[in-house]
């Protein structure tokens, strides 16, 4: 088969092999009689193409219809779904130097044609306006600018033309006419706005790649055009419509979300610079009619076990692997103990996966709505495991969490859509517990992603509740003679937590030094600092970790507090670990 | 179970059954996690990429596209392997059958694992409904 669609000034001619079954206008027309919309069609190329005769131009345009009236039904699923983008289109159009008006209603019409045929069964509307909307293209590529250039995975497509736009056509391509219809059937139709711009500037920052470096266009291919663009099309076409989805937001997920991500970054760079980047999310997804479930497991009154219907979505359900078996109890104690916390984590996830969506595309007011407050309190009580009665196995529980990076990872992003309260039942939970979450997370080292939501609520604790959960720290273990805060000491997120509640405890007195009679808290509060000053002099300089964020009120804290000697021990210590 | 319904040519002429049969692409395609990674390597096209294929040749490439049986195309490839592969020299783009590759070495910083962990379980919860 020889397709040759050259693009040129005038020449706009497909050439068909069957060319020779050539057709009568009349009889075409008689044909297409009761389609109102193809005879429009029909006259617009015939009068623009003036050197063309009209009779080959039908001829082709009625064999396309023939071979695409198997395929019609294919395509119109498809077409009436694709973001045709009319709006734009148009605009091209005015803009073109012939501005001949039958063009355009042509177009005009062969957009409605296929936007309003919903489920019409009638294979040669379609196929008919394709073809006449091939020789549209034909007129108007190179009359607009088109800016829009899409990814094809056509082999003969030189090297990187993945950007929506491409430096320069290339007039020598066969298939070059047809992309100047990106949204139809273009691989990468619907790239997320942010990818486009992140794929442009990366073809702007390349040089572009030079002209010497064609190795395909000088010499002739004997396997080229196997293969008509229509069929390409086609079987691009049906695997796009595998991938429309009722809700990209959910189907696509990742990749919405990350871009979103990126262009918000962007955004907030951007505020502090131009402004020029405001441009809508909003990407023009085509919608398909919901399908009807079915029914993949059949079950028959009275049978046993299943009966075996293969379908493509599972092709063998024969059996039901499901385990019943026992387990022997020693070792799987361990490891199903340890399962049953991933498995709470994971249910705990998707609570906090609705609550961030429903916070993300709240309405504008920017506080709960109810049902966002009941999710959290929900969520929390889980957490908590408030069900238990016993409090011991509360904490227990809660700790377990704590224990796996999963759950840090859960409570780390809780924390933000906590209420005050409860979240500083939290940190005084885990002040409490450090020295043992702290021996548990050696491997993991991941407790530092809870520093910084911590660190905000820390701002809210009352020099009481601060005091009580340094005490803990601070209690001799019976039968030991080690703190527990030497323990917290050694670790990075430990010591930071320390000097972040030390210099949150040393705003809050020097807030209250204007009350002159002593208080108990103050004492209590005096004593605390001066031994964990002491228990700081006291660690080797090696074995102190370095802090995350280091308190510039906590030197003069200490110096307030303790003597000399002392206060220039910790400024060794300290100075020596701020520095590295 | 939200899939493709729509009845194809195959289906037409076939009927309906036969074709649930013989459509096992599309059963790979959409069985667990057919969106995940689909969505996952959209996020990626324009990177470097290393993909090691099932028999052991190594392709150095900028993703150019994936589609959902995770077919890739990479555009200025490379054969990142001391050439013992001299064949590959002249060749500047390719497409790779999904089925045949082991790995796919991405940049780091170009993966929001947090994210990625959230869109897994978006999608065990979908395949559960």
């Amino acid at each position: 088969m020889n397709n040759l669609n050259r693009k040129g000034s005038n020449s706009q001619m497909v050439y068909l092999p069957e060319a020779g079954n050539a057709l009568s206008l009349e009889d075409t027309a008689k044909k297409e009689v009761h389609q109102p919309t193809k005879m429009k069609c029909l006259e617009g190329p015939g009068k623009t193409c003036g050197p063309l005769a009209p009779e080959e131009e039908l001829v082709s345009a009625c064999h396309l219809e023939k071979e695409e009236e198997n395929e019609g039904e294919e395509e119109e699923e498809e077409e009436e779904e694709e973001d045709l983008d009319p709006d734009l289109e148009e605009e091209e159009e005015e803009e073109n130097d012939l501005g001949d008006p039958t063009v355009l209603s042509a177009v005009h019409n062969t957009q409605r044609a296929l936007l309003s045929s919903p489920g019409v069964k009638a294979p040669g509307v379609l196929g008919m306006s394709l073809a006449s909307l091939h020789f549209l293209w034909q007129t108007l590529d190179y009359l607009s600018p088109t800016p829009f250039w899409p990814t094809f995975p056509s082999t003969s497509s030189p090297a990187r033309h993945f950007g929506p736009r491409l430096p320069s056509p290339d007039p020598t391509l066969f298939c070059s006419l047809l992309t100047s219809w990106p949204p139809r059937f273009s691989h990468l139709t619907q790239l997320h706005p942010q990818h486009q711009r992140i794929l442009q500037q990366q073809q702007h920052s390349q040089t572009p790649s030079p002209p010497a470096k064609k190795p395909w266009s000088q010499q002739p291919d004997p396997y080229a055009n196997l293969m008509t663009r229509k069929e390409k099309d086609w079987v691009i076409k049906v695997q796009m419509v595998q991938l429309q989805s009722i809700n990209p937001r959910l189907d696509d997920y990742y990749y919405q979300e990350y871009y979103q991500k990126l262009e918000k970054k962007q955004v907030d760079e951007e505020l502090l610079g131009r402004r020029n980047q405001v441009e809508s999310l909003k990407l023009v997804t085509p919608y398909i009619q919901k399908a009807e479930a079915y029914e993949s497991v059949v079950r028959i009154e009275g049978s046993l076990g299943q009966v075996a219907v293969s379908t493509c979505f599972s092709p063998r359900r024969a059996i039901d692997a499901v385990p019943h078996g026992t387990q022997e109890q020693d070792m799987e104690a361990a490891s199903s103990q340890r399962l049953r916390v991933l498995y709470r984590i994971e249910k705990m996830f998707l609570q906090l996966l609705e609550i961030e969506e429903g916070w993300k595309y709240r309405p504008p007011q920017p506080c709960f709505s109810e049902q966002q407050s009941n999710q959290v309190e929900k969520l929390f009580q889980t957490l908590k495991t408030q069900e238990q009665n016993n409090l011991e196995e509360a904490a227990d529980g809660f700790l377990q969490v704590l224990s796996v990076r999963k759950g840090k990872a859960l409570v780390a992003r809780l924390l933000p859509f906590l209420a005050q309260d409860q979240a500083i039942t939290i940190l005084l939970a885990i002040t409490h517990h450090l020295p043992l979450l702290v021996r548990r997370d050696v491997a993991d080292q991941a407790l530092q992603m809870l520093f910084k939501p911590l660190g905000k609520c820390i701002s809210h604790l009352t020099l009481h509740e601060l005091l009580q959960g340094l005490q803990g720290l601070m209690l001799l273990p019976p039968g030991s003679s080690e703190r527990p805060v030497t323990v917290v000491l050694q670790n990075q997120f430990g010591i930071s937590l320390l000097y972040a509640l030390l210099s949150h405890g040393e705003q809050l007195v020097s807030l209250d030094s204007s009350l002159e009679e002593p208080n108990s808290d103050h004492t209590a509060w005096t004593d605390m600092v001066v031994l964990i000053a002491w228990e700081i002099a006291q660690m080797p300089t090696a074995s102190l970790a370095e802090p995350l964020a280091f308190p510039s009120n906590l030197l003069p804290l200490f110096c307030h507090h303790v003597d000399k000697q002392l206060v220039q021990q910790l400024e060794a210590r300290m100075e020596f670990a701020w520095i590295y | 179970m939200m899939r493709k319904k729509t009845p194809t040519l195959r289906e037409i002429q076939w009927g309906q059954r036969e074709t649930e049969k013989l459509d096992l692409r599309a059963l790979l395609c959409q069985a667990s996690f057919g969106r995940l990674f689909y969505s996952f390597f959209k996020s990626l096209v324009g990177k470097d990429v290393v993909v090691e294929l099932k028999n052991d040749l190594s392709i150095c490439g900028t993703l150019h596209s994936v589609d959902q049986y995770l077919n890739i195309k990479l555009t200025d490839i490379s054969v990142t392997d001391p050439e013992k592969y001299p064949h590959m020299l002249s060749v500047k783009n390719c497409f790779i059958r999904g089925s045949v590759v082991r790995y796919v070495q991405l940049p780091a910083d170009e993966v929001d694992t947090q994210l990625l962990q959230d869109a897994a379980r978006k999608e065990a919860l979908q395949q559960k409904q």
